[in-house]
């Protein structure tokens, strides 16, 4: 089929321009595609829009569907096409028109000019979304500039004026308060919103001197100030070890701000035998006690330090005492029969819950240890504690006695012979005589108290033949602080699981110079150190302060020393 | 629609997923030296780790935001905008577990948490605009059918032209009612028709007593309706086919709204999505200057 096509342009005077065109094919394609042999640049068009064929003498459209053709304003899917015959397919108008010699099919091909203007409705709302005036630069800056002057700009420009700072805080306006990282510690809620009570430098940070402003008289030295660590410790930032806001705690846990010293102590020396420590469950030395040391007189006065280890650990209590006897699990022997006694029974924490009370004879001992001497009035008793007074009052009691004309036991063997009762005022040669029966009575009660019943029991009693007093008996001196300078809470490790046993082992001590200390391997069955991964299974990870004082009450109050400008931490 | 999504799963799959191995050390080396680490205070920002996790996330957010900066950088060398893309999203999912161990898990009513929020957020949406890239792309092509959104647009048009020529011959009621169908047409909207595709077109129908309200004529339907009803009732032999094409028409036009309804719908959904995104951005980089200064100003 040869197909002539004559395109026909309108300029705006008027004029008409032509140019034609022949095609020779099956059929006349319409479409967008590039294979089609009239080819369109219009979107409303198809790729394959529509196809123009003869069948015998008739020309035939056929449109591939969906598509439609408009023809002769009736919307088409295939049509017979006659001379004259107008196609819309989109703003394109084909014309049939009476085909020259030489072709079978002739169209002209124009633009409608109506169809590209009035026609076409208009876009009367926004196909896009945009974001307002402002554009998504626009609402970056805004809502970057209003972050940034809210947190930042604002409160930074009304730091410096007191009055500017406070009322910036009193606002609903975000202020440096949004910059807390947590709630102070309750003991330092008093500070308030004060950020610079403690932050008094912008960009450095918190010194000493923040802290030493309140805590100047309470706070000890670590080391003396003539140590040769003194300045290296002085220059320890509290914040080392101690924090201002939740969550960190007030004192940190762990071990690390110690141990970067005392891991290795020869750098200072050892003057006070400390040993290397790096965690409490690999490298710690074993616990030394403070104990009481026997002077050349072999009395205990002043103290010694002594590891657990040693071979020869005693305590020099001048006691006699087993504890094994009273914890006999049947009980001990009193006079309201047998008695089971348990650890409370003797061993009583001291308010507050560390340290036991010191054991005293009247309040532990002597309901069973009595110190009663004449069976006829078992409620008098010899005071304790002062061997002069003791054998006085009873020389005071028999004297008393006698004069009485109490009857004279010793003189039951003759019989009838009993002391006037009451009658008139002793002869003097009588009252001497009574005197001496008291006397001679009361040196024999004494001896066998002392000697053989009562003092030589629990005490290390001396004969002195030769002194005004016969006896020397020793003042027991038990060890109150065995550690005086670890912190360790009796209440807070008395469970069900730690029975006093499970640290003490009392009821096998048969002799009271025996320490029943637990040694460092007893609490490491609980407590860990606190360096390096997550403790053992089981076990309590334990930094050195768990026990352990920094600020040491007994030296001097820590004084502030300028501290560099930025030290490393 | 896999061939379509391929351009934006080779951003992804960019040099065999280099960024995401990238991203998985990072992830991996933030989490073991988080577990191995033992601070003497509980963790958090202030010690070592925490400074340095700090230090990591703050430059890989700067590097997520200098995305913005090198894709509009067309001469730029420094890699290629495919491997921007790759590094921003697998680098923008490493950072919340860099960031979040960073915090050491505390959270407060500050600016170090605001900070965190909007990073979050901001991280959300990324994911959210991975999704959307990967599948909205694809679909649009798809319901596009090569066109663009110019020429769907043109269709709607044209098929308003054709529609008024098919009813010219008919009884003035189709002309009003189509010339009315096609006046109240509207094709675009406020974000939210946009964002729903929904369409808010109307139509005033002669009725018997000559005039009526507007009508609510979503994608064409009562205008359809009432063309239906008019050829049903249609005696005239010569009427009824031109009703028909006008049917066909205001039905192919149908088609048309609805394609392109969807179209400004994808659209305007991944325009949201940056609206979003970037804006919430540089809201981050506000609160996260104002974090690392004020750590440092209250050191």
């Amino acid at each position: 089929m040869r197909t002539l096509i004559r395109f026909v342009s309108r300029a705006t005077g008027g004029a008409v321009e032509t140019s034609e065109r022949l095609f020779d094919g099956e059929a006349l394609t319409l479409g967008r595609a590039t294979d089609q042999v009239l080819q369109f640049k219009d979107g409303r068009v198809a790729f394959q829009h529509a196809r123009i064929f003869r069948r015998g003498s008739r020309v035939l459209l056929a449109c591939r569907a969906p598509a439609t053709v408009i023809v002769n304003d009736a919307l088409v899917r295939e049509a017979e096409l006659s001379l004259g015959d107008v196609l819309r397919l989109g703003a394109n108008v084909l014309t049939l028109i009476e085909p020259p010699a030489g072709a079978d099919l002739a169209l002209t091909f124009e633009l409608d000019p109506a169809a590209s203007e009035a026609e076409l409705a208009t876009v009367n709302a926004p196909l896009l979304l945009s974001g307002g005036r402002l554009g998504k630069r626009g609402w970056s800056w805004l809502l970057f500039l209003t972050l940034l002057g809210a947190f930042l700009v604002l409160p930074v420009l009304v730091l410096p004026a007191k009055s500017t700072r406070e009322a910036l805080r009193a606002s609903w306006l975000p202020s440096d308060h949004a910059y807390s990282p947590g709630a102070l510690h309750s003991v330092h809620q008093t500070i308030g919103g004060r950020c610079e009570a403690c932050h008094q430098q912008a960009f450095v940070r918190v010194r000493n001197e923040a802290c030493l402003a309140c805590h100047a008289t309470e706070l000890h030295r670590h080391v003396d100030a003539g140590s040769p660590r003194a300045r290296a410790v002085e220059q320890m930032r509290c914040l080392a070890c101690h924090s201002g806001h939740e969550p960190a705690p007030l004192l940190r846990s762990g071990s690390g701000g110690c141990v970067a010293c005392h891991a290795d102590v020869s750098l200072a020396g050892d003057p006070h035998r400390l040993g290397a420590v790096s965690d409490f469950g690999r490298a710690h030395p074993e616990f030394r006690v403070t104990l009481l040391r026997p002077d050349a007189a072999g009395i205990a006065g002043a103290s010694e330090r002594a590891r657990l280890d040693a071979p020869a650990l005693r305590e020099h209590s001048h006691l006699k005492f087993s504890h094994a006897q009273h914890l006999d699990p049947r009980g001990v022997k009193t006079l309201d029969g047998r008695r089971v006694l348990g650890c409370a029974d003797c061993h009583v924490p001291e308010p507050g819950g560390g340290r036991m009370l010191p054991i005293r004879m009247a309040a532990h001992c002597q309901s069973c240890h009595r110190l009663d001497f004449d069976p006829a009035f078992p409620d008098r008793q010899l005071p304790h504690g002062d061997v002069t007074g003791a054998v006085n009052t009873l020389f005071e009691y028999y004297s008393a006695r006698y004069l009485e004309g109490w009857p004279d036991p010793n003189a039951r063997a003759s019989a009838g012979r009993f002391a006037a009762t009451p009658g008139p005022a002793l002869a003097p040669a009588e009252r001497e005589r009574r005197l001496g029966l008291a006397r001679t009575r009361a040196a024999v009660v004494a001896r066998d108290l002392i000697e053989r019943r009562a003092c030589v029991v629990c005490h290390e009693v001396r004969v002195v033949a030769d002194a005004a007093l016969r006896w020397q008996v020793t003042a027991v001196r038990l060890t109150h602080a065995w550690f005086p300078a670890a912190r360790f809470d009796h209440a807070q490790h008395t469970t069900t699981l730690t029975p006093c046993s499970s640290c003490h082992d009392a009821a096998h001590s048969t002799q009271s110079a025996d320490v029943l200390m637990p040694r460092i391997a007893t609490c490491r069955r609980c407590h860990a150190g606190s360096g390096g991964a997550a403790p053992p299974a089981g076990k309590v990870a334990t930094g050195c302060p768990a026990c352990h004082a920094f600020h040491d009450p007994r030296r001097a109050p820590w004084v502030p020393v300028a501290q560099p400008t930025d030290p490393g931490r | 629609m896999a061939a379509m999504s391929s351009i934006h799963e080779s951003a992804l799959a960019y040099r065999g997923r280099r960024y995401l191995w990238v991203a998985l050390a990072l992830t991996a080396a933030s989490v073991l030296a988080y577990a191995w680490h033992s601070p003497a205070v509980p963790p958090n920002g202030g010690t070592w780790l925490g400074y340095t996790l700090g230090t990591v996330a703050a430059l890989l957010i700067l590097l997520l935001l200098a995305l913005g900066i090198r894709k509009r950088s067309y001469h730029s060398t420094l890699g290629t905008v495919s491997g921007w893309v790759s590094a921003h999203v697998y680098l923008g999912l490493a950072l919340v577990v860099v960031a979040t161990l960073h915090t050491g898990f505390h959270f407060g009513r500050n600016v170090h948490t605001l900070a965190y929020v909007l990073m979050c957020l901001v991280i959300a949406l990324g994911i959210v605009g991975v999704v959307l890239y990967a599948r909205y792309p694809a679909r649009m092509s798809v319901n596009r059918q090569g066109r663009a959104r110019a020429q769907l647009v043109e269709e709607v048009n044209d098929l308003n032209a054709r529609a008024l020529r098919v009813a010219q011959p008919l009884p003035a009621e189709f002309l009003a009612a189509v010339r009315s169908a096609r006046d109240r047409l509207v094709l675009g909207g406020n974000a939210w028709t946009l964002l729903t595709g929904r369409d808010r077109s109307r139509v005033v129908l002669p009725g018997s007593d000559g005039a009526s309200a507007p009508l609510a004529n979503p994608f064409q339907a009562t205008l359809i309706a009432w063309l239906g009803d008019r050829l049903a009732r249609c005696q005239d032999g010569e009427v009824a086919p031109r009703i028909q094409s006008l049917l066909t028409l205001i039905s192919a036009q149908r088609v048309a709204i609805e394609r392109l309804k969807r179209d400004l719908a994808f659209q305007a959904r991944l325009d949201a999505w940056l609206y979003l995104h970037v804006p919430l951005s540089f809201a981050l980089l506000a609160a996260l200057l104002a974090h690392v200064v004020s750590v440092f100003l209250y050191w």
